[in-house]
Formats: structure tokens, C-alpha cells, sequence
């Protein structure tokens, strides 16, 4: 196997509070570098579930820093949709101030009416939105999303791009919750590497909706670029996967 | 902790990777999974990883997970896999089911397997069960390997598979009592906490086949744990065998601790030089 074209939809930096890991960022320059990575999106988690206004703002301002200082980072801003306002105003700061490339909202119920002015800012600007979203059937977190919060809200804003992390979790339920939605992409990033995953999500969803992440650094960049390149699929899918939507995506 | 000298390799093995090395999957299973239907899990579908990837297996069907009658299912298996050269068969026993070690003894001695398997969180025992001196008596008296999985799949993905992972305190309780026992731990998703016991058993090991990260898990673990005591296993068909393989081959671990990893630390194990190798 060769290390295919790559851009990876899905990477972190973290801080402890209000300080960054600088550790964590090491090792994921050196993971992309290593595997020579055309692009990666960098989502900033600082603060736990329920992020301060502050921790929101400086984990923004570290992916800034860190979009300056290397050309592969495409940089998504992180808000917290409880922030009401003040999330709205640190969304537009970072896209038409400093020209970040998307939006992620962890953990929060996606068809929250929070959410809506949130998306329907990004729909103006046309850029995707990122959603924490996964199914379990034990240790759901409270507000955390599952791909039926994403379709209801991809129904409700058929104009949004919007992007469903790890799949939802449980595949087979995600896939099934997003079929209809064509505004609605996933990613297959996380720890989870599963035989079957990513070619049942072609055949339901198509692979023009599938894009790659890895999870970076928390999890592995190479299990999950084998979750694609191992898979029973047409090289032009895994090209598609790997490569040609994200950037259609982000474009 | 230091690294371990030698562990980590800068060069560039790209040229090195059109020939898979030989390999030995400690934690392959057979069957139908009964929670998901898996595409490309046939026997077939086995035998073609086998030869594509240079690859033994050591199995057990699902069946003798989750079927009462636990032992005839290994009976039954033994007939399908008789002659598949590049699989080993185990069984899985649960020391709980009244009777089960007497029949598992006679199994024993009539197809002489190098291993068994148990999975104590699916069959509701702990690892301090008072049939477990016997289980371990058995195994140690015939110098086989007891293969003790934390977790097979994520218990968060079904809904009748809320299934904890088998605990520290079972597993620290096996390698406090049986410290000379060859005892492979499979499944865990996390190692630093069993890095003193691989060091302080002789005979005690771990496989890869849940670790998903950090980023660059292996490099991250050579610091952490003892490589001479990890060996290579997938949870095929749960999980893709090349989502653990390729954390190894594309690791820039030496080629030395690679072929450890992937073999020799199984054959050192089970005191038998691999054919695959």
C-alpha cells in the first residue's frame, strides 16, 4: 500500500484549561508530516464538555497560531452553541476576520434552537459544519448528538453543508439516519475500525459523501487510513474518500 | 521510562513494504458474528488474507462464544478446520458451566490445542472463579496458553452488547496468582496499567489488536511497555486485520522489533518456531 493523496477532515489540538498541549501538536505536525499530508483540518478542544467563552476563544486563537505557522492547517472554528451571542460573534470574528474554513460544535444536541443562528450564519457563508455526533447504546453523553439530531437538522437547513464526525458511531444506525439527507457528509474518523464500515457507508450514502479523518491526535492516523485504503472499494472511491471531497468540501 | 535503545528506527523502510512480512494474528475468530453481518468473513475470505498477507491465525469460532453447548461447537469446528494449514484452532471455555472442565479436559488431550480462550465478561464469571486453579492446573500441566480478551467489540455499538470490558482487578489477580502461567491478555485498548506485569511475568503477554492511538500508538508504547512482551492480533472479522497490521509495518520501529511483534514474540511464547517465519 502507498500512502495515498491525502487530506485529513478531522485533527485536534487540546489545551488543559487554558494551556495548550504542545505535546499533542508535536506529534500531530510529526504524523503529518511523516505520512506527508496535503492539508488537515485542526478543530481546537479546549475546556470539557461545557467550554468557558475563554476556553472557546484561546483554543481559536491557538489554531490561528498554528494555521500561520504551517500551510497544510485549515483551520474550523469551535463554539459552543450554549454561548448564545457570544457564540455567534466568535464564529464570524474567525471566518471573516481571520479566514478559518469551517465550524465544529462538539457536544450539543445538533437540532437545538441554539444551534440554528449558528448554521444559518455558515449557510451565508457556504462553508461546512462539523458535528460531534455518536450513537451508543451505553455512556451517551448528556446533549451529545447521534445522526438522528443531524438529519432532523439537515432537513430543517437543506442549504447547509454539513459534516457528521466518526460516522455517528454505530454505523449501520448513522448511515441509516443520513441516507436521505444529501447535505449531510460523514467522516469515519476514531478508534473504531470496524470491517464492512466504510463500504456499507458507500453503498448507502455514496462515496461522494464519505470524507477522511483521522482523530488525530488521540487516535491513530494510519488504522484510519486503513479503514479506506483495506477496504473493498474502487480506487476512484478511495481517491474520492481520501482526497477529492474534502477538498470539493472545503472549496 | 526511557526509550528502549534500538526500539525506534529512522530510517526509511518504504522500499521494504511490497513483501509482507510473515505473521502470526493471535486474536482472528470464525464464524457469524452474531450481532452484525460482516461482509468478506467467510473461510474463504480468511484464506485469501492468509495468503495475501503472509498471515497465520489463531481462531476461535463464535460459536464457542456464545453458544451454550460451548464445547461441541469447537467439536464441530475442529472437523470444518481440519487441514486449513494456516489456522489454529482453540477453543473457549468458561469454568463456570457446571462440568465444563471434565469435558474440557478430554478435548484437551483428543485435539491437543496450544491455547484456549476466555472471555469471563461474556460468560458472567471473574477471573477468581473457584474453578480457575483448575483451569490453570490443566493448562499449565500441558504447557498451554490461556488467552484472557478484555473486550472483542464496543460494547456502545448494540443494543443487547452492553458488555464491560473484563476488569484490571481480574486480570491483576491472574498474573498476581499465576505468575508463572503463559497468559496472553487480548483486546485491551490501553496498555500503560499491565506494563509492571509484562515486565514481572515471564510468560505473560499482550496484543495490539484495540490499541487505536495516540497518534503513532507502537513508537508511543515502546517507552511504556516492554515490546518483547506485545504480539500481533486483529479481532478480525470484528475489526480490519490491516487497521492493526499497518500500525506495525508503518511504525518506525526497527525491522527486528517489527518481526518481533508480528511473530517472534508468539513463537518465543509458545516455545515453537512459526512455520510462517
Amino acid at each position: 500500500m502507498k500512502v495515498p493523496q491525502f487530506i485529513d477532515i478531522h485533527t485536534h489540538i487540546w489545551g488543559r484549561g487554558i494551556t495548550l498541549d504542545v505535546g499533542q501538536k508535536k506529534q500531530l505536525i510529526a504524523v503529518m508530516d511523516r505520512f506527508n499530508a496535503e492539508g488537515f483540518v485542526v478543530l481546537p478542544l479546549f475546556g470539557e464538555l461545557h467550554p468557558s467563552p475563554e476556553e472557546v476563544r484561546v483554543g481559536n486563537d491557538e489554531t490561528a497560531k498554528f494555521a500561520a505557522e504551517d500551510g497544510r492547517v485549515i483551520p474550523f472554528v469551535t463554539v459552543h452553541p450554549w454561548h448564545d451571542e457570544r457564540a455567534l460573534r466568535e464564529l464570524r470574528h474567525r471566518i471573516e476576520d481571520q479566514q478559518f474554513a469551517g465550524m465544529k460544535i462538539w457536544v450539543s444536541h445538533a437540532d437545538h434552537p441554539n444551534v440554528f443562528p449558528l448554521i444559518e450564519q455558515m449557510i451565508e457563508y457556504g462553508k461546512p459544519s462539523l458535528i460531534h455526533a455518536l450513537h451508543k447504546s451505553v455512556n451517551q453523553l448528556p446533549l451529545e448528538s447521534d445522526a438522528t439530531h443531524i438529519a432532523r437538522l439537515a432537513r430543517r437547513y437543506p442549504e447547509a453543508k454539513i459534516l457528521m464526525a466518526h460516522i455517528g458511531g454505530n454505523f449501520i444506525h448513522s448511515c441509516g439516519a443520513i441516507a436521505d439527507c444529501s447535505n449531510v457528509w460523514t467522516d469515519p474518523s476514531g478508534s473504531y475500525c470496524e470491517t464492512g464500515m466504510l463500504e456499507y457507508a458507500v453503498r448507502m450514502l455514496g462515496a461522494g459523501r464519505i470524507v477522511f479523518g483521522s482523530d488525530a491526535p488521540g487516535a491513530g492516523l494510519i488504522n484510519n487510513i486503513a479503514k479506506v485504503m483495506a477496504a473493498d472499494l474502487s480506487d476512484a472511491d478511495k481517491h474520492r474518500i481520501m482526497y477529492a471531497n474534502a477538498r470539493e468540501l472545503l472549496s | 521510562m526511557t526509550r528502549p535503545e534500538g526500539a525506534v528506527s529512522r530510517r526509511d523502510h518504504s522500499s521494504d513494504r511490497h513483501k509482507p512480512q510473515p505473521a502470526i494474528d493471535v486474536a482472528a475468530w470464525v464464524g457469524n458474528y452474531p450481532f452484525r453481518g460482516i461482509i468478506n468473513s467467510t473461510l474463504d475470505d480468511l484464506r485469501g488474507k492468509a495468503e495475501a498477507l503472509n498471515m497465520r491465525f489463531v481462531v476461535a469460532s463464535f460459536d464457542s462464544l456464545f453458544h451454550e453447548n460451548n464445547l461441541d461447537a469447537f467439536e464441530r469446528w475442529q472437523e470444518t478446520l481440519a487441514g486449513e494449514g494456516h489456522l489454529e484452532h482453540w477453543p473457549v471455555a468458561n469454568p463456570d458451566q457446571p462440568g465444563q472442565l471434565r469435558y474440557l479436559e478430554k478435548l484437551l488431550d483428543r485435539h491437543q490445542p496450544r491455547g484456549l480462550r476466555l472471555l469471563p465478561n461474556y460468560h458472567a464469571y471473574r477471573l477468581w472463579h473457584p474453578e480457575m486453579d483448575r483451569l490453570m492446573a490443566m493448562a499449565a500441566e500441558r504447557g498451554m496458553i490461556v488467552q484472557i480478551f478484555q473486550r472483542i467489540a464496543d460494547e456502545r455499538w448494540h443494543w443487547m452488547l452492553k458488555m464491560p470490558a473484563v476488569s484490571r482487578e481480574d486480570v491483576d489477580h491472574v498474573t498476581s496468582r499465576y505468575t508463572d502461567a503463559r497468559v496472553i491478555v487480548s483486546g485491551c485498548a490501553e496498555l500503560a496499567w499491565i506494563a509492571p506485569r509484562l515486565r514481572e511475568c515471564p510468560h505473560f503477554y499482550a496484543d495490539i489488536s484495540r490499541i487505536r492511538g495516540p497518534v503513532l500508538a507502537l513508537e508511543h508504547y515502546a517507552a511504556i511497555v516492554p515490546l518483547e512482551k506485545m504480539v500481533f492480533g486483529s479481532l478480525w472479522p470484528i475489526q480490519m486485520i490491516e487497521a492493526s497490521l499497518w500500525q506495525i509495518t508503518w511504525s518506525q520501529l526497527t525491522e527486528q522489533t517489527k518481526a518481533d511483534l508480528l511473530y517472534g514474540n508468539f513463537a518465543r511464547l509458545t516455545g515453537v518456531v512459526a512455520a510462517a517465519a
